[in-house]
């Protein structure tokens, strides 16, 4: 699948970056394609462009923060997720919201 | 932003708020907070958000704080494993405590703690850690692995 997805904390230091490399790792592991943006104290980050949005299958928001241009995403299938599971458990973060778009356009 | 004096070993503490503490005392003593009670209302603050522990051991108490002056790692190494919500619901030997100021133009340090926080995903980078015992060796393996290319 196509998956695109942001994270964000707090502070913006640390938590962001480590959700943006644990969950491009398990997508890559399990054969996704996957581009994460980071939006922390360095600003954007790894940008998901207008095309790049469009073209997914789904979007992971790893955060309960506020999310800039969320409207790039209008239309899409938008899963969000704590930030920890996202560090802890990435793998099974990505099968399960994999999981759940597949069953959603059976 | 990192050198031996910033590391401490054989580190006796029973609970969380006793490490968030020693850092702010510690932040006063080598100049790189002026209000120690500041910087430890915003340590607790962000760990009022949701908790810093990680796995394996790890924690990393942070603040992008007014009182920090320069950004700056910590790096503690406890006698004995203390409670500290994590993810793994393991207790907390190991503690980074990144200090940056909260208004930072200065992308190099941040890009580094980002790299810190990324090597934290990674056994080797964690094993590393947990065994070296030396505070010149750790800082240079946690710098090298810091770099920005």
């Amino acid at each position: 699948m196509n998956i695109v997805g942001i994270s964000a904390c707090p502070a913006g230091l640390a938590h962001t970056p480590m959700a943006a490399k644990a969950l491009e790792k398990a997508g890559v592991a399990l054969g996704h394609n996957i581009k994460m943006e980071q939006q922390g104290s360095m600003g954007q980050i790894n940008t998901i462009t207008d095309e790049e949005a469009k073209a997914c299958d789904f979007v992971i928001i790893a955060s309960d923060q506020k999310i800039i241009g969320m409207e790039r995403f209008d239309g899409k299938p938008i899963i969000r997720i704590d930030i920890t599971t996202c560090i802890k458990a990435p793998e099974a973060v990505i099968k399960k919201c994999v999981k759940a778009i597949e069953e959603k356009t059976k | 932003m990192l050198n031996e004096k910033n590391i401490f070993f054989n580190l006796d503490a029973t609970n969380k708020q006793e490490v968030l503490e020693f850092i702010s005392n510690k932040a006063v003593e080598l100049n790189i907070s002026d209000n120690k009670e500041g910087l430890l209302g915003d340590l607790n603050k962000r760990e009022g958000e949701f908790s810093t522990g990680l796995q394996d051991g790890f924690a990393i108490p942070h603040a992008k704080s007014e009182y920090v002056k320069t950004p700056t790692i910590l790096f503690l190494k406890l006698n004995s494993p203390i409670e500290w919500e994590t993810m793994d619901g393991t207790d907390v030997k190991y503690v980074f405590s990144l200090l940056v100021p909260k208004e930072n133009e200065d992308n190099i340090h941040l890009q580094m703690i980002s790299k810190l926080a990324v090597c934290l995903l990674e056994d080797e980078f964690k094993n590393f850690i947990q065994s070296c015992n030396d505070a010149v060796e750790l800082k240079e393996y946690i710098i090298k692995n810091m770099e920005v290319e």
